[in-house]
Protein backbone atom coordinates (compact mmCIF):
# COMPACT_ATOMS: atom_id res chain seq x y z
CA UNK A 1 0.00 0.00 0.00
CA UNK A 2 3.10 2.44 0.40
CA UNK A 3 4.23 1.75 -2.75
CA UNK A 4 0.43 2.38 -4.43
CA UNK A 5 0.51 5.61 -2.26
CA UNK A 6 4.07 6.46 -3.74
CA UNK A 7 3.05 6.16 -7.04
CA UNK A 8 -0.18 7.70 -6.81
CA UNK A 9 2.07 10.92 -5.37
CA UNK A 10 4.61 10.84 -8.07
CA UNK A 11 2.02 10.42 -11.02
CA UNK A 12 -0.17 13.42 -10.25
CA UNK A 13 -0.23 15.56 -13.09
CA UNK A 14 2.31 18.48 -13.82
CA UNK A 15 0.68 22.07 -13.44
CA UNK A 16 1.54 24.44 -16.41
CA UNK A 17 3.06 27.27 -15.45
CA UNK A 18 0.36 30.32 -16.16
CA UNK A 19 1.59 32.08 -19.28
CA UNK A 20 1.76 35.58 -17.66
CA UNK A 21 4.53 34.34 -14.88
CA UNK A 22 7.69 34.80 -16.50
CA UNK A 23 7.06 38.59 -17.87
CA UNK A 24 6.38 39.05 -13.93
CA UNK A 25 9.58 37.38 -13.20
CA UNK A 26 11.15 39.81 -16.01
CA UNK A 27 9.51 42.93 -14.58
CA UNK A 28 10.56 42.03 -11.28
CA UNK A 29 13.82 41.52 -11.48
CA UNK A 30 14.33 44.86 -13.24
CA UNK A 31 12.47 46.75 -10.29
CA UNK A 32 15.05 45.02 -8.32
CA UNK A 33 18.37 45.89 -10.73
CA UNK A 34 16.63 49.46 -10.91
CA UNK A 35 16.01 49.53 -7.00
CA UNK A 36 19.73 48.15 -6.73
CA UNK A 37 21.20 50.78 -9.12
CA UNK A 38 19.60 53.99 -7.74
CA UNK A 39 20.67 52.58 -4.00
CA UNK A 40 24.05 52.56 -5.11
CA UNK A 41 23.83 56.20 -6.97
CA UNK A 42 22.85 57.58 -4.15
CA UNK A 43 25.41 55.66 -1.79
CA UNK A 44 28.00 57.56 -4.02
CA UNK A 45 26.80 60.62 -4.33
CA UNK A 46 26.60 60.62 -0.10
CA UNK A 47 29.79 59.78 -0.15
CA UNK A 48 30.91 62.66 -2.95
CA UNK A 49 29.37 65.18 -1.15
CA UNK A 50 30.99 63.84 2.34
CA UNK A 51 34.33 63.65 0.57
CA UNK A 52 34.16 67.36 -1.41
CA UNK A 53 32.61 68.94 1.88
CA UNK A 54 36.18 67.76 3.61
CA UNK A 55 38.41 68.93 0.90
CA UNK A 56 36.86 71.85 0.17
CA UNK A 57 36.01 73.31 3.78
CA UNK A 58 36.61 77.15 3.87
CA UNK A 59 38.98 77.53 6.94
CA UNK A 60 36.76 79.83 9.56
CA UNK A 61 38.63 83.36 10.22
CA UNK A 62 39.72 82.56 14.07
CA UNK A 63 38.51 85.84 16.15
CA UNK A 64 40.82 88.34 15.85
CA UNK A 65 43.15 88.50 19.05
CA UNK A 66 44.46 92.37 19.54
CA UNK A 67 47.93 93.73 18.12
CA UNK A 68 49.65 94.64 21.42
CA UNK A 69 52.29 96.42 19.00
CA UNK A 70 49.60 98.17 17.00
CA UNK A 71 48.14 99.40 20.47
CA UNK A 72 51.71 100.93 20.98
CA UNK A 73 51.71 102.84 17.70
CA UNK A 74 48.81 104.19 18.64
CA UNK A 75 50.01 105.36 22.38
CA UNK A 76 53.06 106.73 20.94
CA UNK A 77 50.80 109.19 18.03
CA UNK A 78 48.29 110.01 20.65
CA UNK A 79 51.46 111.07 23.40
CA UNK A 80 52.99 112.76 20.30
CA UNK A 81 49.51 114.60 20.15
CA UNK A 82 49.41 115.61 23.28
CA UNK A 83 52.74 117.00 23.67
CA UNK A 84 51.66 119.13 20.26
CA UNK A 85 48.58 120.26 21.94
CA UNK A 86 50.63 121.12 25.13
CA UNK A 87 53.26 123.24 22.88
CA UNK A 88 50.83 125.18 21.08
CA UNK A 89 48.35 125.47 23.69
CA UNK A 90 45.72 124.44 23.41
CA UNK A 91 41.84 124.68 25.10
CA UNK A 92 41.49 122.39 27.77
CA UNK A 93 38.66 120.48 26.15
CA UNK A 94 40.95 119.23 23.68
CA UNK A 95 43.58 117.78 25.80
CA UNK A 96 41.16 116.07 28.04
CA UNK A 97 39.52 114.35 24.90
CA UNK A 98 43.62 113.55 23.96
CA UNK A 99 43.95 112.13 27.31
CA UNK A 100 40.42 110.04 27.64
CA UNK A 101 41.85 108.29 23.91
CA UNK A 102 45.34 107.57 25.03
CA UNK A 103 43.82 105.95 28.59
CA UNK A 104 41.38 103.62 25.86
CA UNK A 105 44.12 103.14 24.04
CA UNK A 106 46.21 102.11 26.98
CA UNK A 107 43.60 99.85 28.22
CA UNK A 108 44.04 97.73 25.01
CA UNK A 109 47.52 97.00 24.96
CA UNK A 110 47.15 96.11 28.38
CA UNK A 111 46.67 91.98 28.71
CA UNK A 112 43.60 90.12 29.91
CA UNK A 113 44.15 88.96 33.24
CA UNK A 114 43.14 89.00 37.13
CA UNK A 115 43.65 92.36 38.37
CA UNK A 116 42.15 91.96 41.39
CA UNK A 117 45.06 89.18 41.95
CA UNK A 118 47.55 90.74 44.97
CA UNK A 119 50.83 91.30 43.16
CA UNK A 120 53.18 88.07 44.17
CA UNK A 121 56.20 89.67 42.33
CA UNK A 122 58.03 92.85 41.25
CA UNK B 1 20.53 22.12 -25.53
CA UNK B 2 18.79 20.35 -22.50
CA UNK B 3 18.05 16.95 -22.23
CA UNK B 4 14.89 16.06 -23.41
CA UNK B 5 14.53 12.68 -22.06
CA UNK B 6 14.40 13.95 -18.26
CA UNK B 7 11.93 15.94 -17.11
CA UNK B 8 10.56 18.50 -14.60
CA UNK B 9 14.02 19.34 -12.34
CA UNK B 10 15.90 16.55 -13.76
CA UNK B 11 16.11 18.35 -17.08
CA UNK B 12 19.93 19.07 -17.45
CA UNK B 13 21.16 22.36 -18.28
CA UNK B 14 24.18 22.75 -20.90
CA UNK B 15 26.98 24.65 -20.36
CA UNK B 16 26.72 27.49 -22.52
CA UNK B 17 23.11 28.22 -21.37
CA UNK B 18 24.37 28.27 -17.74
CA UNK B 19 27.31 30.57 -18.77
CA UNK B 20 25.26 33.01 -20.59
CA UNK B 21 22.65 33.47 -17.87
CA UNK B 22 25.48 33.81 -15.61
CA UNK B 23 26.77 37.05 -17.58
CA UNK B 24 22.48 37.75 -17.68
CA UNK B 25 22.25 37.26 -21.14
CA UNK B 26 18.04 37.63 -20.99
CA UNK B 27 17.96 35.05 -23.86
CA UNK B 28 19.26 32.50 -21.52
CA UNK B 29 18.00 33.28 -18.21
CA UNK B 30 14.24 33.04 -20.17
CA UNK B 31 15.55 29.67 -21.88
CA UNK B 32 16.20 28.12 -18.33
CA UNK B 33 13.01 29.45 -17.21
CA UNK B 34 10.87 27.33 -19.82
CA UNK B 35 12.54 24.16 -18.76
CA UNK B 36 12.01 24.41 -14.91
CA UNK B 37 8.82 26.73 -15.47
CA UNK B 38 6.21 23.57 -14.92
CA UNK B 39 8.46 21.64 -12.59
CA UNK B 40 8.80 24.53 -10.21
CA UNK B 41 5.28 25.41 -10.42
CA UNK B 42 3.60 22.49 -9.76
CA UNK B 43 5.98 21.65 -6.70
CA UNK B 44 4.99 25.26 -5.33
CA UNK B 45 1.19 24.34 -5.95
CA UNK B 46 2.05 21.07 -4.28
CA UNK B 47 3.72 22.50 -1.52
CA UNK B 48 1.32 25.99 -0.67
CA UNK B 49 -1.90 24.34 -2.04
CA UNK B 50 -2.88 27.39 -3.50
CA UNK B 51 -2.24 28.94 -7.23
CA UNK B 52 -1.90 32.30 -6.13
CA UNK B 53 0.81 31.72 -3.18
CA UNK B 54 2.84 29.21 -6.09
CA UNK B 55 2.97 31.69 -8.59
CA UNK B 56 4.21 33.99 -5.87
CA UNK B 57 6.75 31.57 -5.13
CA UNK B 58 8.02 30.43 -8.28
CA UNK B 59 8.52 34.36 -8.79
CA UNK B 60 10.70 34.53 -5.76
CA UNK B 61 12.41 31.22 -6.59
CA UNK B 62 13.40 32.40 -9.96
CA UNK B 63 14.46 35.77 -9.29
CA UNK B 64 16.75 34.67 -6.59
CA UNK B 65 17.79 31.67 -8.33
CA UNK B 66 19.19 34.19 -11.25
CA UNK B 67 20.53 36.94 -8.77
CA UNK B 68 22.84 34.39 -7.05
CA UNK B 69 23.28 32.17 -10.81
CA UNK B 70 26.81 33.94 -10.70
CA UNK B 71 27.59 31.98 -7.44
CA UNK B 72 26.19 28.31 -8.65
CA UNK B 73 29.27 26.36 -9.43
CA UNK B 74 27.91 22.96 -10.07
CA UNK B 75 28.40 20.95 -7.38
CA UNK B 76 24.75 19.82 -7.46
CA UNK B 77 22.74 19.90 -10.63
CA UNK B 78 21.40 22.97 -11.83
CA UNK B 79 18.22 21.13 -11.29
CA UNK B 80 18.51 20.30 -8.01
CA UNK B 81 20.05 23.63 -6.69
CA UNK B 82 16.81 25.03 -8.08
CA UNK B 83 14.66 23.14 -6.48
CA UNK B 84 15.87 23.78 -3.19
CA UNK B 85 15.28 27.39 -3.80
CA UNK B 86 11.78 26.91 -4.61
CA UNK B 87 11.27 24.73 -1.75
CA UNK B 88 12.73 27.28 0.44
CA UNK B 89 10.67 30.06 -0.91
CA UNK B 90 7.87 27.88 -0.53
CA UNK B 91 8.14 27.54 2.81
CA UNK B 92 9.61 31.27 3.88
CA UNK B 93 6.09 31.80 2.60
CA UNK B 94 4.10 29.47 4.57
CA UNK B 95 6.06 30.60 7.65
CA UNK B 96 5.40 34.07 6.92
CA UNK B 97 1.53 33.76 6.32
CA UNK B 98 1.52 31.75 9.48
CA UNK B 99 -0.76 28.93 7.23
CA UNK B 100 0.37 26.42 10.48
CA UNK B 101 -3.24 26.40 12.00
CA UNK B 102 -3.78 26.94 15.48
CA UNK B 103 -2.85 23.31 15.71
CA UNK B 104 -0.45 22.64 14.04
CA UNK B 105 -0.48 18.73 14.49
CA UNK B 106 -3.68 18.76 12.04
CA UNK B 107 -3.96 16.22 9.30
CA UNK B 108 -7.04 17.47 7.36
CA UNK B 109 -7.50 20.93 6.21
CA UNK B 110 -10.46 22.63 5.31
CA UNK B 111 -13.44 21.28 2.82
CA UNK B 112 -13.10 22.45 -0.14
CA UNK B 113 -16.82 24.59 -1.55
CA UNK B 114 -15.65 26.71 -4.26
CA UNK B 115 -15.37 26.02 -7.74
CA UNK B 116 -11.76 27.25 -8.38
CA UNK B 117 -10.55 25.24 -5.40
CA UNK B 118 -12.23 22.07 -7.33
CA UNK B 119 -9.63 22.76 -10.09
CA UNK B 120 -7.04 23.00 -7.48
CA UNK B 121 -7.94 19.72 -6.56
CA UNK B 122 -7.22 17.71 -10.02
CA UNK B 123 -3.40 18.97 -9.54
CA UNK B 124 -3.30 17.80 -5.98
CA UNK B 125 -4.85 15.03 -6.01
CA UNK B 126 -5.88 13.94 -2.59
CA UNK B 127 -3.33 16.07 -1.32
CA UNK B 128 -5.67 18.99 -1.19
CA UNK B 129 -8.04 17.13 1.68
CA UNK B 130 -4.50 17.65 3.71
CA UNK B 131 -4.17 20.63 6.49
CA UNK B 132 -0.81 22.78 4.68
CA UNK B 133 1.27 21.61 7.06
CA UNK B 134 0.82 17.64 6.35
CA UNK B 135 0.75 18.08 2.77
CA UNK B 136 4.20 19.87 2.67
CA UNK B 137 5.85 17.59 5.05
CA UNK B 138 4.44 14.30 3.38
CA UNK B 139 5.32 15.90 -0.26
CA UNK B 140 8.95 16.68 1.28
CA UNK B 141 9.47 13.61 2.61
CA UNK B 142 8.25 11.27 0.05
CA UNK B 143 8.60 12.83 -3.11
CA UNK B 144 11.74 15.06 -2.33
CA UNK B 145 13.77 12.81 -0.22
CA UNK B 146 14.29 15.61 2.42
CA UNK B 147 14.84 13.96 6.21
CA UNK B 148 12.97 14.68 9.65
CA UNK B 149 15.74 16.64 10.67
CA UNK B 150 15.80 18.59 7.77
CA UNK B 151 11.97 19.11 7.89
CA UNK B 152 11.72 19.65 11.29
CA UNK B 153 14.87 22.74 11.07
CA UNK B 154 12.55 24.47 8.20
CA UNK B 155 9.51 24.33 10.17
CA UNK B 156 10.74 25.31 13.49
CA UNK B 157 9.63 22.27 15.11
CA UNK B 158 10.65 18.94 16.17
CA UNK B 159 11.64 15.81 14.35
CA UNK B 160 8.85 13.77 16.65
CA UNK B 161 6.90 16.59 15.18
CA UNK B 162 7.48 15.76 11.87
CA UNK B 163 7.31 11.57 12.23
CA UNK B 164 4.37 11.88 13.80
CA UNK B 165 2.38 14.09 11.31
CA UNK B 166 3.85 12.16 8.77
CA UNK B 167 2.48 9.02 9.98
CA UNK B 168 -0.73 10.56 11.01
CA UNK B 169 -1.24 12.08 7.13
CA UNK B 170 0.17 8.76 5.19
CA UNK B 171 -2.49 6.61 6.77
CA UNK B 172 -5.12 9.35 6.04
CA UNK B 173 -4.13 9.35 2.58
CA UNK B 174 -3.60 5.03 2.43
CA UNK B 175 -7.60 4.97 3.44
CA UNK B 176 -8.78 7.66 1.20
CA UNK B 177 -7.04 6.24 -1.68
CA UNK B 178 -8.28 2.47 -0.56
CA UNK B 179 -11.95 4.35 -0.75
CA UNK B 180 -11.56 5.67 -4.08
CA UNK B 181 -10.61 2.25 -5.54
CA UNK B 182 -13.75 0.20 -3.95
CA UNK B 183 -16.73 0.04 -6.71
CA UNK B 184 -19.49 2.25 -5.87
Amino acid sequence: MSERLDDYLRDLPAVPAPDMLWPRIQHHLRERRRRRRRLIALASAASLALWVGQVWRVPTPAPAAPDPAAGMVDLRALDHALQAAYDRGAADAEIDALWRARAAALQQTEPEGDFDAPILRL
Amino acid sequence: MADMQASGFAVELDALTLARAQRADAAARECIYRLYADAAYSLALRLTGRPADAEDVVQEGFVKAFERIGSYRGEAPFGAWLKRLMVNAAIDRLRHERRWPADPDAVEGLPVTTHAAEARIDALGLLARLSPAARSVVWLHQMEGYSHPEIAAMFGHSESWSKSLLARSLDRLREWLQAEDKPR
